[in-house]
């Protein structure tokens, strides 16, 4: 069961108990919907890999791979590509703005590793998701393992939108604006 | 892409194509670039310079009339046609960037040399499939080496990336203290004999990026803008361009002398990858660390220290048959496909290049380690690696943290290095020593290039603190640079910078304790937010205001805080808008390609230095737009020590240095 959160700001709260203090999202599902479907436990992507990093690199956290092929929600920004590096039926999801495509660097290098594919369902996965700034609140089935993406990266961890929230991905809504004090 | 072996040798002279009644074939691009190409100039000093036998790809982009193709190609030097060996020429007509519809071959004869001085013509000759003939005409100038003497054994190239005059003597300031007017004590980079200043121009724009700033050091040709060991050309792919061989695998392959490459930076960036990865995007990480080690029998790469494990991890590459996943361990890997290299078959065939391959899921640490390198993941393997013949480092999984991070976190109050997961990283004097010892043991020699990276990506931010002390530990490995020297007499130092970042300068010194900025920076509720009036005007003291700041230096070299009483002020003339505290920043700025970016405590670090000290500090606003200051064309200086150190005086212009190096190495100094 996936959620895209929508507004408005009462609902988020009531919704996202968990998230921490403070944290504003885009409330893109209804409080009905939720209710029905067993709560999706709550990851963020500081959950994602072990620290100190290791000689061959990062490692998954313990509670990542507990939470693998679970419902789980998180809140993150949507990278922003341009349209070269952008691949329809999928969107990434990161703990900070980040933009994608710039020659200079290329497009690889600006991508914080912990970074989760969002994969839209069947019915949306030829469409491309519009980019939207600020933080949105997403939740899915999720997924740990490497695995190539249409955008010619390798994704580690990915996030199954169910069609509800696939839809709600790739409409095109103006989004609430996020209090300053989240940034 | 369509790469035929074709090329032809023409009987006489040939008839202009322009007499022709309809539109007529042309050439658009012919490499080496030269002015008398370009605008007929037939005259030095704009001319590409080349070593008496060093390589260089001739190639030239001819434009097709619609519905014909190329019949045959050669290029002629001094009006004599060449006779490439059999696979060393190639013609691309797909796969260009020239506008669409376009009908065009780039036609190329790989890794030419030649051995005799003097201005040579260059000319290509093309013939259409109509029969219409098109030929234009170059120069290129290869330099005598006059005079004998004794040669340099060891090269090493010290590189304060972004280090302009003002980060120098900024660092001098501080470190070592003024009196009276005179400085107590000079930096070890200020004791060299020689000193000079350098013009840092890119091939295509007089401000340069790092890829060209280090390129033109050790090519002796100006590259563009992204790019580094080559030329433009008119191909997408960006493994193709045409190349020109550097300082490491010219004296590789003619004295046999190794390579060391030690940077602060990720190791795929551009300075580091400038010395011996040739490619028009300094951004394919994946392609530049694989060439680092498939070409190693070119450049005689023996040490590789720096950041940048993110690319040397194997990726995953497929789900297994049966829709499974592939159980390939989740380890951050950057390396990707779109970012990684295969070469044509005459650059392979020319260069004896290693011909690559698109293979994300490369083990690359293993392939290094089974190539002979030790590979030490941080400061303890560092240590413990001292014996070995061959070395890889990668200390960080992007760029390594900077000194003022490194150092706080050994004296117990700072725990930034942690957040970003390597909490045991060795400073660049320590790398530099490590990776001295190693290339010590070179019988024939070797090129170093130690990069202190971070002065210029600090000055970017515009975060003073931080980037005085990068110029600070940059000169501790400078002092073990010198030191091996006195070791080894048949070293050449050199001391320089890329290019200056940021137009920093020293405008003088604060008027106030520190106390008094602190208590300006936080004002208590009621009283006036920051503001010029509150933490400019009372504070920034300029002419004999400013006096001479004074610094207490622990015994671990560094300033023991760099937020004292009446402390040095800096501004910034490439600057973006910022908020200015004066005050050091306790954290560093937001780095999206580290780990763990984005998350607390990251999460807490400053976004940019459009919003850092936002409500501590004074809106200064920028010449230049986005969030970062930019580099400057502005010269910077030099410095020698050593065998041939005499040759670098004066103004020169950045390929100069390699002809001066190449000068001490190859025929030597009295």
């Amino acid at each position: 069961m996936t959620h895209l959160l929508r507004d408005p700001w009462r609902e988020t709260v009531l919704l996202f108990r968990a998230v921490q203090a403070g944290l504003c999202v885009a409330v893109l599902a209804s409080a009905a919907v939720a209710e029905a479907e067993p709560i999706p436990a709550d990851l963020k992507f500081r959950d994602f890999y072990q620290l100190p990093i290791g000689p061959r690199g990062l490692a998954p956290s313990a509670r990542l791979l507990s939470l693998d092929g679970q419902p789980v929600r998180i809140t993150g920004y949507l990278a922003h590509q341009d349209g070269a590096s952008a691949a329809p039926g999928i969107a990434l999801l990161t703990p900070l703005p980040v933009s994608l495509g710039d020659e200079d660097e290329s497009f690889a290098d600006d991508l914080p590793p912990a970074t989760l594919y969002l994969h839209l369902a069947g019915a949306q996965s030829a469409d491309t998701v519009p980019y939207r700034p600020g933080l949105v609140a997403v939740s899915g089935t999720l997924q740990v393992g490497a695995q190539p993406e249409a955008d010619g990266r390798i994704s580690f961890v990915r996030l199954l939108l169910d069609a509800d929230a696939s839809q709600r991905l790739i409409r095109p809504e103006p989004v609430p604006a996020v209090p300053e004090k989240s940034k | 892409m369509n790469r035929p072996a074709v090329h032809f040798l023409l009987a006489g002279a040939l008839v202009a194509a322009t007499a022709a009644a309809q539109a007529a074939p042309s050439v658009s691009r012919l490499v080496p670039p030269s002015e008398l190409f370009a605008s007929n100039n037939p005259n030095p000093p704009v001319i590409a310079r080349f070593l008496p036998g060093q390589r260089f790809d001739l190639q030239a982009t001819v434009k097709l009339d619609a519905g014909t193709t190329l019949a045959s190609f050669e290029f002629a030097v001094d009006g004599v046609a060449l006779k490439p060996a059999a696979g060393i020429t190639s013609v691309v007509t797909t796969g260009l960037t020239l506008p669409a519809g376009t009908n065009a071959a780039v036609v190329s004869q790989r890794a030419y040399s030649n051995a005799k001085p003097g201005i040579h013509r260059l000319t290509v000759n093309a013939l259409q499939s109509d029969g219409q003939r098109t030929s234009a005409t170059g120069n290129f100038e290869v330099v005598a080496l006059t005079g004998a003497g004794r040669k340099a054994k060891n090269i090493i190239i010290l590189l304060g990336d972004g280090m302009g005059a003002a980060h120098r003597t900024a660092a001098r300031i501080m470190a070592r203290g003024y009196a009276q007017g005179k400085a107590h004590a000079a930096l070890a980079m200020d004791t060299f004999p020689s000193t000079g200043m350098v013009m840092t121009s890119s091939l295509d724009a007089i401000v340069t990026d790092s890829a060209p700033g280090m390129s033109n050091y050790v090519t002796g040709n100006k590259a563009a803008n992204n790019q580094e060991g080559v030329f433009p050309d008119d191909t997408a792919d960006a493994f193709d361009n045409p190349r020109v061989e550097y300082l490491s695998e010219y004296l590789h392959r003619t004295q046999g002398k190794a390579l060391g490459i030690v940077t602060t930076a990720d190791v795929f960036d551009a300075t580091p990858a400038a010395n011996a990865v040739h490619t028009s995007n300094r951004g394919n990480g994946t392609g530049i660390v694989d060439q680092f080690l498939d070409d190693r029998g070119l450049t005689g790469l023996s040490v590789l220290l720096g950041g940048g494990r993110k690319w040397f991890l194997p990726n995953g590459d497929a789900l297994k048959a049966d829709g499974s996943r592939n159980g390939q361990a989740v380890n951050g890997s950057q390396r990707d496909a779109k970012t990684d290299y295969v070469l044509p078959a005459d650059l392979v065939a020319g260069w004896g290049a290693a011909p690559g391959a698109k293979d994300p899921g490369r083990d690359l640490i293993g392939d290094f380690q089974r190539a002979g390198f030790a590979y030490a993941p941080d400061r303890l393997g560092l240590a413990a690696a001292g014996d070995a013949d061959k070395l890889l480092g990668l200390f960080a999984y992007s760029n390594m943290n900077v000194a003022f991070d490194k150092i706080n976190k050994r004296r117990g109050v700072s725990t930034v290095v942690d957040d970003y997961g390597f909490p045991d990283q060795p400073m660049l004097d320590e790398m530099a020593e490590a990776a001295l010892k190693v290339l010590s043991k070179k019988k024939q020699g070797f090129v170093a290039m130690i990069e202190g990276a971070s002065i210029d990506k600090q000055a970017h931010l515009m975060d003073t603190d931080r980037w005085l002390l990068e110029v600070i530990e940059f000169d501790r490995a400078v002092q073990v640079a010198k030191d091996f020297a006195a070791k080894h007499p048949d070293t050449l130092v050199i001391v320089t910078a890329d290019h200056e970042c940021s137009g920093a300068a020293i405008i003088g010194a604060s008027t106030k304790p520190v106390a008094t900025i602190r208590a300006a920076a936080a004002p208590a509720d009621g009283a006036s937010a920051p503001s010029a009036a509150t933490l400019r005007d009372p504070v920034v003291g300029v002419y004999q205001a400013a006096k001479f700041p004074k610094y207490t230096i622990a015994a671990d070299g560094y300033p023991q805080s760099t937020d004292v009483d009446y402390k040095m002020l800096i501004g910034y003339g490439a600057n973006a808008d910022r908020y200015e505290s004066w005050l050091a920043n306790a954290t560093p700025t937001q780095d999206s390609q580290q780990p763990f970016v984005g998350q607390a405590p990251q999460s807490g670090y400053p976004a940019n230095p459009n919003v850092r000290n936002q409500g501590a500090g004074f809106l200064v606003t920028g010449q230049v737009p986005g969030d970062q200051a930019v580099h400057t064309a502005t010269d910077v200086p030099l410095s020698a020590l050593g065998r041939g150190s005499a040759l670098f005086s004066g103004v020169m212009d950045n390929t100069d240095v390699f002809f001066k190096i190449a000068l001490s190495a190859i025929r030597g100094t009295k």
